[in-house]
């Protein structure tokens, strides 16, 4: 198809008796970030090795800017991938290992070495061409490594983990600049992290990826807000899910009996002729009702934990049923009044801010 | 922080004396070797100096007119000729084991069934002893009609003798070796061999000169595997077997000063290998170490 770079049809990898990778689909446009995320052990390196034609799948199709790959070693598929461990030549200068592609294929010295010098000027690395690999910082090494994949234009950059042996402070920097990159050059990067927070910054579109399956492929917004399945909806963000049979219906609204108690939520399309559902509600939808403030939703619960994470405070709760409910709160609003251990609160949240899973 | 660098240290100072006392123990005999490589044409093989002269030298370099000067029982046999078997022995020894040990550790790099026991079948060179390894090839070429020779039979067991060494020199390297570059020579277009040559070689290159050496030194130097199997005649014996054969008879100050010469070329081939360390140690030592542990540096 036309506009696709990358296409993956049925496409299914197994290492003895295991399924790494389990009837995927998937179709990249020309220019679009995507990001494919889940816990190690998911298939996501395997989903790109193939892709870069270091595994072959056992079946079904990868066809790349329609061409099917089926058959075509890595050296001549045209498709660049970045290392999780940079994976620099450690025998070669700067200059040497971002002109590597382009030797292989046979490109003559002047053009390579001017190509080369005109990647590094595009990372940012102008006049580090003669550094050796071991004299470099871990930021320089990225920009190096992805020097060497721009240099041989190709269909697609692979990224593997790019940002994952980098310092947190480095990590949000190469993120803004790593998407600002592909922008500015509309090259088509497939992103592979386990890390949620990477993704949701930096691509287009997400795929969530759990036992060798595709269990979501959305925009962030999408993934973030709506949640496909119970697996999305623990992976990404923080969410507190509840489940039980629909005690009730009034017009809206439904009324589901959870452990937790009975809650109502908001009925969605999933929601229609179920009669038993589970529901996911955002943990900074869940309020701090002070003051004789209300919601839909009220329960009383204990402070078990309080997490600092900067500008958010992630609050952990008992309800009186022993499940576990999590809170996440402003610092601005914990200012005046700071939650403590052990201190019972009344939290809730309006049935608008859970969200009906579609998956049972 | 300089005072405490800078404060007599007991144990420091003991460790200097032991050095230094390793080193004469070492140097010594060489240097008592080469001065009386130069005694005079009528002086014997041991303290005093009876003048100072390069009588000796002569006749190791020499060794067809030396006749001629012999004396009563000297031993006359043509020590240059056997250290320049030795040499191409040891050379040829040294590439064939590498070759063959850089194989034998791709092959040892994913375990296969049984790869531990063969592992140790692999070692059973080093630990057999080397004259009943010599006595029993001999036993066997003798039965087979094969006259042992050092270009067969003794390049044969050198070339065992020094698999061993060379092999798990080569398991280190592919121990420090970082999987991703061979994908990321394919991914950037180099084919399986092209793979190989560009990237999988230089960054072996270390663990290659290593084990180069070790090839030749062990070589050079052996003479129990040799002693059956490098032939019976003067004309095919290498140099270790050669000494013996002449410190059995009578020694001379030529000898001394063989033994001088073989331990100047021993130096240089070490001058050789540190050269070439230095110069591949330099693009990749460091670079081979820390890429596996990238130190995350903010100014990036």
């Amino acid at each position: 198809m036309d506009g696709y770079d990358v296409e993956l049809r049925n496409a299914t990898k197994r290492f003895g008796d295991v399924v790494a990778v389990d009837d995927v689909d998937l179709a990249v446009k020309t220019g679009e970030f995507v990001s494919i995320i889940g816990p190690s052990g998911c298939g996501k390196t395997t989903t790109m090795r193939m892709i870069a034609g270091l595994d072959q799948p056992d079946s079904g199709e990868i066809i790349i800017r329609g061409k099917p790959m089926q058959g075509v070693p890595p050296y001549e598929r045209n498709v660049a991938l970045v290392f999780q461990s940079f994976a620099l030549f450690p025998h070669l200068d700067v200059l040497g290992n971002v002109e590597f592609g382009l030797r292989m294929h046979g490109v003559d010295k002047t053009s390579r070495r001017e190509r080369a010098r005109r990647a590094l000027r595009t990372v940012g690395l102008e006049g580090f061409e003669k550094r050796r690999v071991g004299q470099l910082s871990g930021g320089q090494r990225q920009r190096v490594a992805l020097a060497r994949a721009l240099v041989v234009e190709p269909a697609l950059i692979l990224l593997d983990e790019p940002l994952g042996s980098l310092d947190a402070r480095l990590r949000v920097d190469m993120q803004s600049e790593l998407k600002s990159l592909q922008q500015q050059l509309g090259i088509t990067f497939i992103h592979v992290s386990h890390n949620q927070g990477e993704a949701l910054a930096m691509a287009d579109r997400i795929v969530v990826m759990n036992e060798g399956r595709f269990e979501q492929i959305d925009p962030p917004a999408d993934i973030y807000g709506s949640p496909r399945t119970r697996f999305v909806a623990q992976f990404v963000g923080t969410n507190n899910i509840f489940e039980g049979p629909v005690a009730g219906a009034d017009g809206n609204r439904l009324t589901v009996s959870t452990p937790a108690g009975d809650l109502v939520v908001a009925a969605n399309g999933a929601a229609a002729g179920r009669d038993r559902l589970s529901f996911v509600v955002r943990a900074d939808r869940v309020r701090w009702l002070e003051d004789g403030r209300s919601a839909d939703n009220e329960l009383p619960a204990t402070v078990l934990a309080i997490e600092y994470t900067g500008s958010l405070s992630t609050i952990s709760l008992s309800l009186p049923s022993g499940e576990l409910v999590k809170m996440e709160q402003h610092e601005s609003l914990l200012r005046h009044r700071a939650p403590r251990h052990g201190e019972t609160l009344r939290v809730g949240w309006d049935a608008g801010d859970g969200f009906v899973l579609p998956d049972a | 922080m300089e005072n405490t660098t800078k404060r007599f240290s007991l144990s420091g100072a003991l460790f200097r004396v032991y050095i230094v006392l390793v080193l004469i123990m070492l140097y010594f005999p060489f240097v008592i070797m080469a001065v009386l490589s130069f005694q005079g044409p009528r002086g014997g093989h041991t303290f005093p100096l009876r003048e100072v002269s390069s009588w000796w030298w002569w006749k190791l370099f020499h060794p067809g007119q030396s006749t001629e000067f012999s004396d009563v029982g000297e031993f006359l046999g043509n020590y240059l000729g056997a250290l320049g078997r030795s040499l191409v022995l040891a050379l040829v020894v040294a590439i064939l084991s590498t070759i063959m040990a850089l194989m034998a550790a791709h092959a040892f790099r994913k375990p296969f069934r049984g790869s531990n026991a063969v592992f140790y079948l692999w070692l059973l060179g080093i630990i057999v002893p080397g004259i009943t390894v010599s006595l029993g090839l001999f036993l066997v070429l003798n039965r087979l009609g094969i006259i042992p020779n050092w270009t067969s039979s003794a390049l044969a067991v050198h070339v065992m003798w020094t698999l061993p060494f060379c092999l798990i020199i080569f398991l280190m390297g592919f121990n420090r070796f970082d999987l991703d570059l061979e994908d990321a020579a394919l991914v950037y277009g180099a084919n399986p061999l092209q793979a190989y040559w560009y990237v999988v070689l230089p960054v072996l290159q270390p663990f290659i000169l290593s084990s180069l050496l070790f090839g030749f030194t062990l070589s050079l130097d052996e003479f129990q595997r040799s002693l059956l199997l490098t032939g019976t005649t003067l004309e095919t014996q290498t140099l270790p077997v050669m000494i013996m054969a002449s410190v059995t008879t009578r020694i001379t100050p030529t000898l001394y000063a063989l033994g001088t010469l073989t331990t100047l070329l021993s130096f240089a081939v070490i001058a050789l290998y540190i050269f070439f360390l230095i110069r591949a140690e330099r693009k990749t030592g460091e670079a081979l170490v820390e890429i596996r542990e990238p130190k995350a540096e903010g100014e990036a």
